[in-house]
């Protein structure tokens, strides 16, 4: 459990998909969304994606492309933080698979065409995202470690590995312990 | 001691509490969404990543 506060979340499961709705109270009220979407790799083994981002009213859709920097950051990530104990309550034997939307291969290229950091060698928005989660997750890993398993996925043997704080990884695993 | 569980119980549930009218807002938003896949390219992200890929349990 988390010790520092994070919204109230409303949630809804639908076939292969959960979601978690919250409003986050900061410069504006702004609606964010929590998706667990179901699938299989090749082996047969089923995963949950963790998806997060903003409902836009227009589209009616949730987006991952936006940071919305409305001044509420920490509060918000725990709150993300704190469906993934409520999601492994309900469905126990999933893995959970957290994974940025930023740190696939031609995301480099894309963000330079309209990024103004002018970043040089290293593009300083790639795997941003799962930075986030890994410093967030780092400060709670004594009490998240208790009842779950994580796994950290090693860009370069290509496995997952033992989850170590401080460490870069590109994807995380989690599993509830039995 | 009572007041010292009463405060370790407080804290665990700092939870920001939700008002009848987000509560209402949220709902007709999970109407509208529910069922969907919101993230279809991030899912097909992740099969690629696991595509090879032996989970470790």
């Amino acid at each position: 459990m988390i010790n520092i506060e994070n919204y109230d979340t409303t949630f809804s499961v639908n076939n292969s998909t959960v979601q978690y709705l919250f409003q986050s109270s900061g410069k504006e009220k702004l609606i964010k969304g929590v998706q667990y979407s179901k699938f299989e790799t090749k082996n047969g083994e089923a995963v949950y994606n963790l998806g997060f981002g903003d409902y836009d009213f227009e589209t009616k859709r949730i987006s991952d492309r936006k940071s919305s920097n409305n001044g509420d950051a920490r509060k918000v990530f725990n709150t993300v933080l704190n469906t993934i104990p409520k999601f492994l309550k309900e469905f126990p034997d999933f893995p959970i698979f957290i994974q940025g939307s930023d740190s696939h291969d031609s995301f480099e290229d894309e963000c330079r065409i309209s990024c103004s950091k002018n970043c040089n060698i290293i593009c300083k928005n790639k795997d941003r995202r799962i930075r986030t989660y890994i410093y967030f997750l780092d400060k709670k890993i004594k009490v998240f470690s208790k009842d779950y398993t994580f796994y950290g996925f090693d860009e370069v043997k290509k496995r997952f590995v033992e989850y170590e704080p401080k460490n870069k990884y590109t994807a995380i695993l989690v599993y509830k312990k039995k | 001691m009572v007041m010292k569980n009463e405060e370790k119980t407080a804290t665990k549930l700092n939870v920001v509490p939700m008002s009848k009218a987000t509560e209402k807002r949220l709902n007709k938003v999970l109407d509208e969404i529910k069922g969907k896949d919101l993230f279809p390219e991030k899912t097909e992200f992740a099969k690629k990543t696991l595509q090879d890929v032996k989970l470790p349990m």
